[in-house]
């Protein structure tokens, strides 16, 4: 039986992994590749041609496939019982036999034991930003002191709060302080 | 040739594999420490060193090597959709979207 196989992720090096190493098992065959989520009628069409789907967080909190999911994450994310997230594997150090047995296993309606992932320490571009965070820097004061743009400050404190799995700079920084990361 | 420093793991080699090949770029599959990748630009045996951002200091060792070797240095990581572009002879860093089409243009810079 081939398993077919839609991935959707954001991230070109880690996308383009993925479809080399299914597409190099005859296994698997990778119906499609995006770096964009899916919605409404495109999902749906994407749904019905995929017996499951590999993605990232940020696709998974934006995409209506109603398929099997496999997660690949930085992070660990909230799985609920009647999710249709049947496995998160932790993106950095993730092999393509692991891959395979958790899209094998998602195809057949196994939820393989869920990754329990440590949170992974966050880059030094990150991690700088979540201490100007905390002493109460703005994004401009930020971008001027890490020579970024405002744009690019405030997509990479959004990826820490996704990350974090905060709704606030707030409660991103609290939960680091927390963690122990800064 | 390309030689990588830090740990992308086997899904992200693969991927970077990928991109580099189809800008004509082999990739040498075992990643290196910082100074044994200006060993290997010194030698010859490579034209573009992809370092990984979630290194400590990523952004330092790269304008380092950058002047150092005189190399183009890409600086990226399975998380992040942009990389940050060190194009070497003099030429300031700067950073873009990470798809082929840039990243080509980044390969093709200096060469």
């Amino acid at each position: 039986m081939t398993i077919r196989v839609a991935v959707v992720d954001e991230n070109e090096i880690f996308r383009l992994g993925v479809v080399a190493c299914l597409d190099d098992k005859a296994t698997f065959h990778v119906t499609s590749a995006s770096a964009h989520a899916p919605t409404g009628p495109e999902a749906a069409a994407v749904s019905q041609g995929s017996d499951v789907g590999v993605v990232s967080a940020k696709a998974v909190r934006e995409s209506e496939l109603h398929c099997p999911l496999v997660v690949c994450a930085s992070a660990p994310i909230a799985v609920p019982d009647n999710s249709r997230i049947f496995a998160v594997l932790p993106r950095n150090g993730l092999t393509a036999e692991q891959l395979g047995a958790a899209v094998q296993g998602a195809a057949v309606g196994l939820k393989v034991s869920l990754h329990e992932l440590e949170l992974p320490p966050l880059d030094e571009r990150r991690l700088s930003i979540l201490r100007l965070l905390a002493d109460g820097a703005t994004t401009e004061e930020i971008s001027e002191l890490l020579h970024y743009s405002q744009r690019t400050i405030k997509g990479l404190v959004a990826s820490i709060q996704a990350e974090l799995d905060a709704r606030t700079r707030a409660q991103a920084v609290a939960t680091a302080i927390r963690g122990e990361l800064i | 040739m390309a030689v990588l420093v830090g740990n992308f793991g086997a899904i992200g080699t693969v991927g970077l594999e990928a991109m580099l090949k189809s800008q004509g770029l082999d990739l040498q599959t075992s990643t290196v420490t910082e100074e044994d990748a200006l060993a290997r630009v010194s030698a010859g045996k490579a034209e573009v060193v992809v370092l990984d951002s979630r290194l400590p200091h990523a952004l330092e060792k790269a304008a380092r090597i950058t002047a150092d070797a005189d190399v183009r240095v890409i600086v990226c990581s399975l998380d992040d959709t942009t990389m940050v572009v060190f194009p070497g002879q003099g030429a300031a860093p700067y950073e873009a979207t990470l798809d082929p089409t840039r990243l080509a243009a980044a390969l093709r810079e200096g060469a």
